[in-house]
């Protein structure tokens, strides 16, 4: 029942996300996910690819973004997240050797 | 069951036109939106804005509020006028969302069909028979956790269809084996635990988003630890030999003289499990003065101060 490692074709994930699979190839060209492999019938998606191909329908859907605007979205979101948690490490390190109300 | 004030929720006056509604609607859907909003309870903020649009954004939904409007006000209990059948799907297209018992009872049960088709997309698939939805939910793991796999047992809540199409939630426990070695974001799939399907439409997926917790000695960076360990001067200018604390147990470091604050010593191997081969502990040393000095303490460091030749003020010119 628990998987760890899963992986998901291009018919799966449309199956899941309930789109077609020009949308997928589509949500692919903008470089929103980027899957393995050479032709889209030898695509496969990881958790973390289904997980931003829901997100980036939800940004499409909820706030009337177009595809490039998804993109971008996802891009500077991914980037937020990338420093923040970089951030968490820094302060982290940081307090550990200087006692600062800078730090938590 | 409480009134809903939608025109509040927008923070619009209810002869405001369509174009300001959607105006503010847009504007509050990009500060609640729970993929980029920072906001304290966002989802639920996003909700409420997305049910008060769902009715205030469509004509005919908006005059069938506006009439029972007369009957209720914010925040207090509202029963539905005698005679109430509640109006049947107004349908359309519409966001996917668990809205509030208010909603449900007065656009009611036939409204739930018009909401799962939204989804929309659904292809060749039957109407009728739709796959329940995916559920995530944050699993905190502590470090000492990851080096073995452990079962632990997690309750969650889950939307269920009661008979009459609505939706409620139902807890759910169930014992889950977390594997060695993941990592802070790593998602693990259970199949089929997530919300219930539809019709003939297999349950949903659940995803254990995993978030490690943060150790008081040790900082994680990717596979890596970092541990700050305490030496005295003594210890950084001759040298010594220490027991430092590791994830699996103790081990003893040597600390070379002439050390530094800010020295990192790697310890192969004692770091964070992982997936193919462990990480690595990183010590760095830092160089702690005593609380205080005693009178003997002091006149050590008097002889210290006189005879040394340092000045680490070097580099600022002094």
């Amino acid at each position: 029942m628990t998987e760890y490692h899963v992986s998901f074709t291009l018919t799966d994930v449309c199956h899941r996300l309930q789109v077609s699979e020009s949308l997928c190839v589509e949500l692919v060209e903008y470089g929103i996910v980027s899957p393995v492999g050479p032709r889209p019938a030898e695509w496969t998606f990881d958790l973390e690819m289904l997980s931003s191909m829901q997100r980036a329908m939800r940004l499409h859907r909820d706030l009337e973004l177009d595809w490039s605007g998804v993109a971008l979205v996802t891009e500077l979101l991914d980037e937020r997240e990338q420093l923040r948690r970089e951030n968490r490490i820094l302060r982290r390190r940081l307090s550990r050797f200087v006692d600062d109300s800078l730090t938590e | 069951m409480e009134f809903k004030d939608y025109y509040d929720i927008l923070g619009v006056k209810p002869d405001d036109d369509k174009q300001a509604i959607k105006k503010a609607y847009r504007r509050l859907a990009r500060k609640y939106h729970p993929d980029v909003s920072s906001e304290h309870d966002a989802e639920n903020r996003f909700k409420e804005v997305s049910e008060a649009y769902e009715v205030l954004g469509d004509d005919t939904r908006r005059a069938e509020y506006d009439q029972l409007r007369r009957y209720g006000r914010k925040g207090e209990s509202f029963t539905p006028p005698p005679g109430w059948e509640g109006f049947s799907g107004t349908g359309g297209a519409s966001q996917q969302g668990d809205f509030s018992d208010f909603f449900e009872t007065i656009f009611g049960a036939g409204f739930a069909g018009a909401k799962r088709g939204s989804r929309g997309f659904a292809g060749s698939e039957d109407f009728y028979s739709t796959r329940g939805r995916d559920v995530e939910i944050e699993m905190p793991v502590f470090l000492e956790d990851t080096l073995r796999e452990e079962a632990k047992t997690i309750e969650y809540r889950l939307p269920h269809y009661d008979e009459s199409g609505r939706l409620e939630d139902v807890k759910k426990t169930l014992r889950v084996k977390i594997p060695k070695g993941v990592t802070d974001g790593e998602r693990i799939r259970l199949r089929n635990q997530g919300g219930p399907g539809f019709g003939d439409g297999p349950a949903g997926d659940l995803y254990l988003r995993i978030r490690l917790v943060p150790h008081p000695l040790y900082d994680v960076v990717g596979n890596d630890l970092n541990l700050t360990l305490p030496v005295s001067p003594w210890e950084a200018a001759l040298g010594a030999s220490v027991t430092v604390p590791t994830l699996t147990g103790k081990i003893s470091l040597t600390i070379k003289p002439d050390s530094q604050t800010g020295t990192r010593l790697r310890v192969k191997g004692r770091g964070l499990p992982g997936k193919e081969s462990p990480g690595d502990l990183y010590v760095i040393l830092k160089v702690v003065m005593p609380d205080r000095s005693s009178e003997k303490d002091r006149k050590l460091w008097q002889q210290l101060a006189d005879q040394a030749d340092f000045n680490p003020r070097k580099n600022l010119g002094s």
